[in-house]
């Protein structure tokens, strides 16, 4: 019984643990509760990582719920009964950009949270919304994740809104939670047409049963929008501005890496879920044309805004774009396999993990604006860059890797997107490209705006602990930025090559054989 | 560190050599422009219209870009319609406000338990005031609901 067989079930446990445990230390003495907070972080983002490097040195890792043995995954009869967690590299990879998430969330939530303002609260939620990612990231069962989607939902609509002294939280989370409830209740019907047809609940058992029949169809329809609903694509998206907002800092770049856990569900579903039976384009052009309409409605909405966290969420809408974009084309060349379709999708992958990346530190750097200021209004705003110099140093950063400028990783991803694309119709590139120029002159605009111009008021500057929480994306965004091909040899391209070509390790690994 | 894109490479190294490059021959030109220029002079001062520059102004991040935005505002308009969440930006209708308690909440203006006047909470298009009005303002409210809805429909601003 090593620690090492049960990784995958406690990276979900010990930070639901964690969120459980921490109200009561909070009871105890404040300073109990940040070490327990400090430990458990710590001891989740090691697992975390433990369990990658176990997957792409060793491959597919299968764990099974309930059984005398974690590899026990098929009852005697040959049919799989129990829950699995099944992490492949895929999987591994967005809990990777989850543990990094949340982490710098973590450290940030220390000095930025206020102890009358909720602070053990808020650190409760993030515990829980943390659990629930890692759960939808590892889950190889669809009503289990059902049900991790759902514990995201209402930890993140509780994340959103809890600051019941200010007005307009309250109002981004209900506004949150419709739409969450709606594309669960989506997802949820979709889970309850395959269990009705098929009789199971595993993604590995059901795909190797679904056979393209007309239920089937529709129960791809509702996991696609409900999905997509979650993940903030265009026809849907107008709930993100007002979570990402209003939400804390430390909170919202949590919520960017949750639409990534919905767009990794969305992954599984199209390529490991349906992988048999999409021979037919058509569902991947939806995709890429849903990624296109997200990424220019988006930056064409963020070019209007005058909030600061609005038009930050907006630029995280895009990216969005971007995303489904790239693993889109991949989608549609799946039938014929040609080279740029992995290419694409590696462009694709590698982008959630600099988005993650870029879009907290603009975050980060947002919420730190906001504490100096007291304001995030751009019309207001002004002047900051002369207290607040490591802040505007790291939105600086951050504004240009977004932008998809030279040295840092945002080119590196968006120029394996725009080569790819290309192959495919070269008006996808220029939709794209004229995406991210539209980005550069919205965030040029920001930063002006925030941190240029003669001194306006006397601002505080931020804590080393929030510098030590930016310092460490501004450090991941350099290291993917000048090493990209360090990166996409040894992270992206075993997580692409696991939904491009490795739908079946993924059903060997769980059914056996 | 080659990051190999299926129809070339990207190799971040050599791009900064070569920005190294683009800017060390590029400070050599500044340099031979800084030669005539003395600090402290006339030449360090804005010139704005002939005035002195004012003190501590600042050009806010939301003024930028104003013919950028000029140039975008068809596409932009449309989708600020799409993203306002007022009913009155999808459907055609007029709001007509008959009465002056609802035009100006009246003597209860203010009141514990009135929320009003009517405009604050949905933008009103026609008010017809009097308590109780006249029928000469409610015709007069009417034409210019009438109005108001014609020149919507051939599509003019409002």
């Amino acid at each position: 019984m090593s620690l090492g067989t049960h990784l995958p079930i406690l990276a979900i446990a010990v930070p639901l643990l964690g969120a459980f445990a921490l109200p009561i230390f909070a009871k105890v003495h404040k300073r109990l509760r940040d070490m327990w907070a400090a430990a458990v972080g710590a001891f989740t983002c090691a697992m975390v990582i433990a369990l990658a490097v176990q997957v792409l040195s060793t491959g597919v890792v299968v764990y099974t719920l309930g059984a005398t043995s974690p590899a026990q995954t098929v009852a005697p009869g040959g049919f799989p009964i129990r829950i699995t967690l099944t992490v492949d590299g895929m999987s591994a990879f967005m809990g990777l950009i989850s543990a990094l998430v949340g982490l710098a969330s973590l450290i940030y939530a220390f000095q930025f949270l206020k102890e009358d303002q909720g602070k053990p609260l808020a650190m409760t939620l993030f515990f829980l919304l943390w659990a629930g990612m890692l759960g939808m990231e590892y889950t190889g069962d669809m009503f289990n994740f059902f049900v991790f989607l759902e514990i995201t939902s209402i930890a993140a609509c509780a994340l959103i809104g809890y600051r019941t002294w200010e007005s307009r939280p309250a109002e981004a989370a209900f506004k949150t939670m419709a739409l969450y409830t709606v594309g669960g209740l989506l997802v949820l019907l979709a889970v309850a047409i395959l269990y009705g047809q098929y009789g199971a609940l595993n993604i590995a058992y059901l795909s190797s049963k679904i056979g393209g029949s007309q239920l089937d169809k529709i129960a791809l329809g509702l996991l696609l929008g409900g999905l997509l609903m979650k993940a903030g694509a265009v026809p849907a998206h107008m709930w993100a501005p007002d979570a990402y907002g209003e939400a804390p800092a430390q909170a919202a770049m949590v919520l960017v890496a949750n639409t990534q856990a919905s767009l990794y569900g969305l992954w599984r579903v199209l390529f490991t879920l349906f992988g048999g039976v999409l021979a037919a384009p058509a569902v991947g052009w939806l995709v890429v044309s849903l990624g296109t309409l997200t990424l220019l409605v988006a930056v064409l909405m963020a070019v209007l805004q005058r909030d600061l966290g609005r038009l930050i969420a907006y630029g995280a809408v895009s990216q969005i774009g971007y995303m489904l974009l790239g693993v889109g084309v991949g989608l549609v060349a799946l039938a014929s396999r040609p080279d740029f379709g992995l290419v694409a999708m590696q462009g694709g992958i590698f982008h959630m993990m600099n988005d993650a990346a870029t879009v907290g530190l603009l975050m980060l750097a947002a919420g730190v604006v906001r504490r100096a200021a007291g304001t995030k209004d751009l019309t207001a705003l002004g002047g900051l860059g002369h207290d607040l110099k490591w802040t505007g140093g790291f939105f600086f950063l951050g504004a240009l890797a977004l932008a998809g400028i030279p040295p840092f990783n945002g080119f590196a991803s968006k120029l394996l997107i725009y080569e790819s694309s290309f192959r495919l119709s070269p008006l996808l590139t220029a939709v794209a490209v004229l995406g991210s120029i539209l980005l550069l002159a919205v965030f040029a605009r920001a930063f002006q705006g925030v941190f240029l111009g003669p001194k306006m008021r006397e601002a505080e500057p931020a804590p080393v602990g929030m510098l030590v929480a930016m310092g460490i994306l501004a450090a991941v965004i350099l290291a993917m930025g000048l090493a990209p091909g360090f990166f996409v040899e040894h992270l992206v391209t075993p997580a692409a090559r696991a939904l491009w070509e490795g739908r079946d390790l993924y059903l060997a690994a769980v059914l056996g054989g | 560190m080659r990051l190999v894109t299926g129809q070339g490479y990207w190799s971040p190294l050599i791009w900064l050599a070569l920005a190294a490059g683009v800017a060390f021959f590029g400070w050599q030109f500044w340099r031979l422009g800084r030669r005539p220029y003395k600090a402290g002079t006339d030449q360090d001062a804005p010139f704005l219209s002939g005035e002195a520059a004012p003190e501590g102004a600042h050009v806010g991040g939301h003024h930028l870009y104003w013919g950028f935005l000029q140039g975008l505002r068809p596409a932009l308009e449309a989708l600020r319609a799409f993203h306002s969440g007022f009913l009155g930006d999808y459907l055609t209708w007029t709001v007509v406000v008959v009465g002056g308690c609802g035009c100006s909440s009246g003597v209860f203006y203010e009141s514990y338990n009135v929320l009003g006047p009517v405009d604050e909470i949905v933008p009103v298009d026609v008010y017809v005031p009097g308590c109780p009005p006249r029928p000469e303002a409610i015709i007069d409210g009417v034409v210019k609901a009438v109005a108001k809805l014609e020149r919507l429909e051939a599509g003019e601003p409002v």
